[in-house]
Order: structure tokens, then sequence, then C-alpha cells
């Protein structure tokens, strides 16, 4: 996994490093959701990560407090919507293979 | 000749029931202002409140449908976000601007006796004269359209009447600029149907990639989703937004039409 992460954050600057800190979940969101736009550019591998990243980010916002209860249910659906497109992007890549 | 028969035979059925399903007994056609218009009263009533009504003119004359339905995360079905009085305190979804800062402020714990006012803004079903916008005077240089608010929206924004934002701080997240889809046809399968033009682009630009993919358009494959006519009038795909809030589905000649622009 370090290995991975270490490929990674030299593949994409900057995009690793909050990946493991434990509470600065919204970092993570932005980082890897504020590049959806990018996502037919993005290789197989770039993409399968950044899915597993997003698997990895939700039970850290379903673990939020009822006290966040309207943050966790806005940011589970808005992860949920960068997701599913990521794994769409996905899928027409291996397509075209 | 009997295929041009049968062909204007097909599309005058297609527009009897569509002319039935907006104009029958239950649904007449929306006037202009009350295109784009959802009614929330998911917890309204049963706490006492009148139900919300939502204009989706005034809201997209300001803001892009991305930014409310991908960074807000309203729901594309009218009733299904469940918006509580509560989110809306913290700062989510019409919260997200009626917070005092972008607009009015939205819900309270307790109503306040005096200034009702204030949420009869939105607090308003069936009640008349407590807007501030009111839609003809608000649309009243926009470039006309034949149907849906009787605007055409795309020249409002191409020739600057509008300029919907598309990035709202500390909602938002800050990202690159949009590498976007090559242009492509969808090609209509009957024949002496004219083909459908659908911009990637400027859908995109409107709408963001994540709002379509894979939610309504989840075919991976150029052409390997079917769909026809009757499940877009049945509001799945193109059908989603064209016959709620994007021009609708009695304009035929705007999507079928030949060229990409
Ligand atoms: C200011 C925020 C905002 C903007 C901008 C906005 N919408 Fe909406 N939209 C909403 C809300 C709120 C609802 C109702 C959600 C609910 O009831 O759960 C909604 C509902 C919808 C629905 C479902 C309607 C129905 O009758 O079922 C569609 C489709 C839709 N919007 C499309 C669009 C499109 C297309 C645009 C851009 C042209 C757009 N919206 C712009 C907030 C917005
Ligand atoms: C910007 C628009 C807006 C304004 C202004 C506004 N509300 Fe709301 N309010 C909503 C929406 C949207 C809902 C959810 C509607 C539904 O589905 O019933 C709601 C729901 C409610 C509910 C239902 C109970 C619940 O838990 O959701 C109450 C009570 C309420 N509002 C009180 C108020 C009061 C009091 C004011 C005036 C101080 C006010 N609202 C002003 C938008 C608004
Ligand atoms: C992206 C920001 C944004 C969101 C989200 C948003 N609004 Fe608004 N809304 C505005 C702005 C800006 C105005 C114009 C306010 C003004 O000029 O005073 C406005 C105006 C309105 C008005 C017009 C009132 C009048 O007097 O004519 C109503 C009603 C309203 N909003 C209801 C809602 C409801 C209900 C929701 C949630 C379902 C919502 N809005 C979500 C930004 C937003
Ligand atoms: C308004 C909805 C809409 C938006 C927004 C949208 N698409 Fe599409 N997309 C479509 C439709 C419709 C098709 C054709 C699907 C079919 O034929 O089954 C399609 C097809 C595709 C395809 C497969 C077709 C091909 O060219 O091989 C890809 C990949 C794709 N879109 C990516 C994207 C990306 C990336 C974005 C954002 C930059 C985006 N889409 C935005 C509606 C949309
Ligand atoms: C929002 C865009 C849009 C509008 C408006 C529209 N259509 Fe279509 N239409 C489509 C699409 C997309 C298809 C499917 C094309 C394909 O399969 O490649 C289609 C297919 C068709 C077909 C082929 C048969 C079938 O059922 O698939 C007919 C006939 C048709 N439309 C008639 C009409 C008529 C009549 C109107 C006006 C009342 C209309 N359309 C308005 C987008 C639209
Ligand atoms: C997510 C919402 C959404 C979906 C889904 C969608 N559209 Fe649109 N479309 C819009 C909006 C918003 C506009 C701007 C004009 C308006 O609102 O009337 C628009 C404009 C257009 C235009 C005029 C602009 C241009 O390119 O010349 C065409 C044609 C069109 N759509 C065709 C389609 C077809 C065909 C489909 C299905 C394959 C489709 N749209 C699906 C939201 C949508």
């Amino acid at each position: 996994m370090l290995v991975l992460q270490f490929v990674c954050s030299l593949v994409l600057p900057g995009l690793g490093n909050t990946a493991f800190a434990s509470d600065d979940w919204k970092n993570e969101f932005n980082t890897v959701c504020g590049q959806t736009q990018n996502a037919l550019a993005f290789s197989v591998d770039e993409l399968k990560d950044l899915i597993a990243r997003c698997d990895e980010l939700k039970p850290r916002i379903k673990k939020l407090d009822d006290s966040q209860a309207t943050e966790r249910k806005v940011f589970l659906q808005r992860l949920k919507m960068c997701r599913d497109f990521y794994a769409f992007a996905l899928g027409t890549k291996v397509d075209q293979q | 000749m009997k295929k041009t028969l049968f062909f204007t035979g097909l599309l005058l059925l297609l527009f009897a029931s569509l002319s039935l399903a907006l104009t029958g007994v239950k649904k007449r056609r929306p006037l202009p202002y009350e295109y784009g218009r959802v009614e929330l009263n998911n917890f309204s009533e049963k706490a006492g409140q009148i139900p919300v009504v939502f204009d989706h003119w005034l809201h997209r004359a300001k803001f892009t449908c991305r930014l409310c339905h991908v960074d807000i995360g309203f729901a594309m079905k009218a009733g299904t976000t469940g918006i509580k009085a509560a989110d809306n305190m913290q700062g989510y979804y019409c919260g997200s601007c009626h917070n005092d800062k972008t607009a009015f402020a939205a819900c309270t714990t307790t109503i306040p006796r005096q200034n009702s006012s204030k949420c009869s803004r939105c607090h308003s079903l069936g009640r008349t004269a407590v807007k501030q916008y009111d839609f003809r005077t608000f649309t009243q240089d926009f470039p006309k359209g034949r149907f849906g608010n009787g605007i055409d929206w795309e020249q409002a924004e191409a020739t600057g009447k509008i300029a919907p934002i598309d990035f709202l701080a500390g909602v938002s997240i800050q990202r690159d600029a949009l590498v976007v889809q090559k242009d492509f046809d969808l090609i209509a399968k009957v024949k002496g149907m004219p083909e459908i033009i659908f911009s990637h682009k400027k859908h995109t630009v409107w709408n963001g990639c994540e709002l379509c993919h894979p939610e309504i358009f989840l075919g991976v494959k150029k052409g390997a989703t079917q769909y026809s006519m009757t499940e877009i009038y049945d509001g799945k795909y193109c059908g989603v937004c064209h016959s709620t809030v994007a021009f609708p589905l009695l304009d035929c000649q705007r999507c079928h039409t030949k060229q990409v622009q």
C-alpha cells in the first residue's frame, strides 16, 4: 500500500499525501473528487486508485456522529456520484482495450 | 409512400400521447412561470408550515445546474432530497446560499410571530404577493423560446443576459479547467427521422459529468444503451431534464436536427 502511495505521489503530485491522515476526510474528499472532470485523461491504474480512495473514504464519512447527520448525508451522496463516475470512466477505458 | 405514411402516423401518435400527458385532466400544461417549479412538502405541513415553492427559472438564471445538483447535492427528482429545516440551518441544501449572506436566510426553529414574511418567501404555496421576484419583469428582455419557460436559455447565456455562477465558496471544490469531451452526434435509429444533436461540451458546462454518468446515462459505449422516444417521454434519459427544467420535449426540432455546433 505504501508503495502504491509512493508511486501515486510520483505520478500525481500532491494526490497521495492526505490519503492516510486520520480525520482529514474532507481534504481527501476534495482532492479525490475534485478531478472528476479529468477522469478520461487518467490511466486505468490511476482510476482504480481513485476508486479505492473513494471506498476508503466511505466508512470514514459514515462514522460521523448524529450531530453531523446532514453533513454525513450530503457527503455520502457526493462521494457516491464521484465514485460511480470514476467507475464509469474506468469502464470506458477497459472497453477500449 | 407507405413508409412516409407510417412515419407520419407514428409522429401523430407520439404527439397525441404526449399532448395527452401534458394537457390531460390531471396535468395541465404549466404556464411559463410554472415550468420547472418544485413544490416541497415532505415536512412542512406536518410541522404546521405552508409548503415550500422552489422555482428553477430564478435560480438557474443565477447558478449552474451543476452547482446545485453536484456540489450541493439536490436530487434530480422532485421531493426526494428530503430537505429539513435543520439541514438549511446548518448551511446545507437551501441553506448553502440562504444563510443571510448569498441570499436571505432560510428556516429557524421558532416561527417568528411578527415577521413571518421572512418565512413566506419560501413557504408560499397558494399565497400570492409574498415574493419579490416577478417572472415577467425578470425575464422580459431574455431571448424568447417556444415552450417551457418561454425563454431560450441557451441564447440567454450566449448573449450575456445571464451568467450562471458555477462555484460556491466553502461548498464547491476548487477544480482545474474542464477537459471537455469531443462532441458527437447521436444517430436516430428510425429511418427518415432527422438525426439527433447532442452537444457533450455544452451539457458538461451546465451539468458536470457526474450528474449524467452513470445515473442518467449508464451506457459505457456510445450507442450501447438503446433508448426510445417513449422512454424519454417517460422521464428517462434526456427526459429527466427536458420534460421538467430544460426546454421540453414538445420542441421536437431542437433535438431532431443535424450538425453539432
Ligand atoms: C439553486 C439550486 C438549483 C439550480 C441552480 C438548479 N436546480 Fe434543479 N433542483 C433544485 C432543487 C432544490 C430541486 C428539488 C429537489 C427535491 O425536491 O428533492 C431540483 C429538482 C430538479 C429536477 C427534478 C424535477 C422534477 O420535477 O422531478 C430536475 C430534472 C432538475 N432539478 C434539473 C435542473 C437543471 C437541468 C438545472 C440547470 C438548468 C437545474 N436543475 C438547476 C435546485 C436547483
Ligand atoms: C430559502 C427558503 C426557506 C425559507 C426562507 C424558510 N424555509 Fe423553512 N423550509 C424550507 C424547505 C425547503 C423545507 C423543507 C420542505 C418540505 O419538504 O416540507 C423547510 C421546512 C421547514 C419546516 C418543516 C420541519 C422540518 O424539520 O423540516 C419548518 C418548521 C420550517 N421550515 C420553518 C421555517 C420558518 C419558521 C421560517 C421563517 C423564519 C422558514 N422555515 C423559512 C425552506 C425555507
Ligand atoms: C446556490 C445558491 C442558492 C440555493 C442552493 C438556493 N437558493 Fe434560493 N435564491 C438564491 C438567490 C441568490 C436568490 C435571490 C435572493 C435575493 O435577491 O434576495 C434566491 C431567491 C429565492 C427565492 C425568491 C424569493 C422572492 O422573493 O422572489 C425563493 C422562494 C428561494 N430562493 C427559495 C429557495 C429554496 C426553497 C431553496 C432550496 C430548496 C433555495 N432557494 C436554494 C440562491 C440560492
Ligand atoms: C447531459 C448529460 C451528459 C453529460 C453532462 C455528460 N455526458 Fe457523457 N454521454 C451522454 C450521452 C447521452 C452519451 C451517449 C450514451 C449512449 O449513446 O448510450 C454519453 C457518452 C459518453 C461516453 C461514451 C461515449 C464515447 O464517446 O465513447 C463517455 C466516455 C462520456 N460520455 C464521458 C463524459 C464525460 C467525461 C463528461 C464530462 C466531461 C460527460 N460525459 C458529460 C450524456 C452526458
Ligand atoms: C431532448 C431531445 C429530444 C426532443 C425534444 C425530442 N426528441 Fe425524439 N428522440 C430523442 C432521442 C435522443 C431519440 C433516440 C435516438 C437514438 O436512439 O439514437 C429520439 C427518438 C425519436 C424517434 C425514433 C423512434 C423512437 O421512439 O426512438 C421519434 C419518432 C421521435 N424521437 C420523435 C420525436 C417527436 C415527435 C418529438 C416532439 C414531440 C421529439 N421526438 C422530441 C430526443 C429528443
Ligand atoms: C442533466 C440535464 C440534461 C439532460 C439529461 C439532457 N439535457 Fe439537453 N440541455 C440541458 C440544459 C440545461 C440545456 C440548456 C437549454 C435549456 O435549459 O432549455 C440543454 C440544451 C439542449 C439542447 C440545445 C443546445 C444545443 O446543443 O444546441 C439540445 C439540442 C439538447 N439539450 C439535447 C439533449 C439530448 C438529445 C439529450 C439526451 C441525449 C439531453 N439534451 C439530455 C439539460 C439536459
